[in-house]
C-alpha cells in the first residue's frame, strides 16, 4: 500500500468489518427469501388444487343436473375452467421467476461463502504486510496468548514453549501438534558438521523464510487459527508479483510434512533433532530463541 | 414493512455501507495490490450483489402479481 499509514490499516480493517457485517445481511436475506418463495409457490399451488377441486365438483353439477338447472352448471363449470387455467398461468409464471432468482442466489451465496471470505483474507493479508512495513505494533489487535487456545479443529493447540522463554516470538500460537522448543534446549550433538552445505534448500532461501514466518505466517496464523497451506497459496497468488509463493512454502517447510521433529527431552533435559537439522543451524545463525517444532518420545541412543 | 422487506432492507443498507468504506479505502490504496483487489474481488462482490438484489426485486414483484391474480 503505498504511503502507507496507521489511517489506511485502519481503513482496510473497517473495510474487513463491513464485509463482515455485510456477509451477515447476506446470509439472513438469502434464508428469508428463500422461505417467503417456498412459501409463496406453497400457496399457489393449494389454489390450483382448489381450482381443480372446483372444476371436478363443476363437472358432477352438470352431469347430475336436469333441464332446469342445466345451463347454470354448465357456466359454473366454464368460469371454473377458466379460473383454473387462470391460476396455472400464474402458477407457472412464479415458478419460472422463481428459477430465474434461484439461479441468481446460488451465485450470490457462493459469493458469500466462497469470494467474501477470500476477499478478506486478501485484506487482512494486506494490512499485515502494510503492518510489517511500517513496523507497527498492532496493540489489541492480534490476539497473541499464551495459554491454551482452541484449533480450528476443535483441539487446542500447544501453547507450552518448552523451556519457557522471555522472547515475544513464543507467544505466538502454533498449529495443532507444534509446540516452541527453545534452541539452547536442542543438543548440539545433533548440529551441522563443518564440512555439511544446504543441499536441498540454500542458506539464504532458508533466511527468508525465518523472516517471511516471523513476519507474516505467525501473525497470520496467530489471527486466523486453523489457516492452513491453501490459505497461504490463495494470498501468495494475490501477491505473487512480490514473493511467490513465499508464505505458502514457509507454512509447509515448518508446519507441513517435514516439519522440524525433535524427540525427548533426553536424561539431561535437551531434546535430539530428528528432522530440520539445518533450519535449526539457521535459526541459531539468526539468534531465534527457540523453533517450532514437533516433538516425539524419547530417541534410542542417547543418554 | 415485513420482515422479509426489512431483511432486504437491511442487505442493502450493509451494501451501501461496505460500498462507502471501498470508495474510502481505495482513496488511500493506490497501487498494483489494490487495482488487482479492485479488479478480482471487489468487481466480482458489486456486481454479483446488484444482480442479486435486481432479482430480489424482480421476484418480489413477480410473485406479488402471481398472488393477485390467483386469488
Amino acid at each position: 500500500m503505498d504511503a502507507a499509514n496507521l489511517g489506511s490499516l485502519e481503513g482496510l480493517q473497517d473495510l474487513d468489518q463491513a464485509f463482515g457485517r455485510f456477509q451477515v445481511a447476506a446470509k439472513a436475506c438469502l434464508e428469508a427469501a428463500g422461505n417467503r418463495l417456498g412459501a409463496q409457490l406453497r400457496q399457489l399451488h393449494e389454489r390450483r388444487e382448489e381450482a381443480q377441486r372446483q372444476v371436478r365438483a363443476c363437472q358432477r353439477a352438470v352431469r347430475e343436473s336436469d333441464e332446469e338447472t342445466h345451463d347454470d352448471a354448465v357456466r359454473s363449470l366454464l368460469e371454473a375452467e377458466e379460473r383454473l387455467r387462470e391460476v396455472h398461468r400464474w402458477c407457472r409464471s412464479a415458478e419460472e421467476s422463481a428459477q430465474s432468482y434461484r439461479a441468481a442466489a446460488r451465485r450470490f451465496e457462493k459469493l458469500i461463502e466462497a469470494d467474501l471470505p477470500r476477499t478478506q483474507l486478501r485484506l487482512r493479508a494486506t494490512r499485515e504486510e502494510a503492518a510489517a512495513y511500517l513496523s507497527v505494533q498492532l496493540d489489541g489487535d492480534v490476539a497473541i496468548t499464551t495459554g491454551a487456545r482452541a484449533s480450528a479443529s476443535g483441539a487446542p493447540a500447544p501453547a507450552v514453549v518448552e523451556p519457557v522463554a522471555a522472547d515475544p516470538l513464543v507467544k505466538f500460537p502454533l498449529p495443532p501438534g507444534f509446540r516452541w522448543v527453545s534452541v539452547d534446549h536442542i543438543t548440539r550433538r545433533d548440529d551441522l558438521r563443518e564440512d555439511e552445505g544446504f543441499p536441498k534448500t540454500s542458506e539464504n532461501e532458508m533466511r527468508r523464510g525465518f523472516g517471511t514466518l516471523r513476519r507474516q505466517v505467525l501473525p497470520f496464523l496467530a489471527r486466523n487459527p486453523g489457516a492452513d497451506a491453501e490459505v497461504f497459496r490463495e494470498l501468495d497468488g494475490y501477491t505473487e508479483d512480490r514473493k511467490p509463493k513465499a508464505r505458502q512454502k514457509t507454512y509447509e517447510a515448518f508446519f507441513g510434512a517435514q516439519p522440524i521433529i525433535l524427540a525427548g527431552p533426553l536424561s539431561d533435559g535437551t531434546f535430539s533433532v530428528t528432522s530440520g537439522r539445518h533450519r535449526i543451524k539457521v535459526a541459531r545463525d539468526m539468534g531465534w530463541s527457540a523453533v517450532p517444532a514437533r516433538v516425539t518420545g524419547k530417541p534410542g541412543g542417547y543418554p | 414493512m415485513t420482515p422479509f422487506d426489512q431483511t432486504i432492507q437491511q442487505l442493502r443498507a450493509e451494501f451501501v455501507s461496505v460500498e462507502a468504506q471501498w470508495v474510502a479505502t481505495r482513496q488511500i490504496w493506490r497501487d498494483p495490490v489494490g487495482d488487482r483487489f479492485e479488479r478480482e474481488c471487489w468487481d466480482l462482490i458489486e456486481k454479483e450483489t446488484r444482480v442479486f438484489l435486481q432479482a430480489l426485486e424482480r421476484l418480489a414483484v413477480d410473485q406479488e402479481q402471481a398472488d393477485m391474480h390467483s386469488r
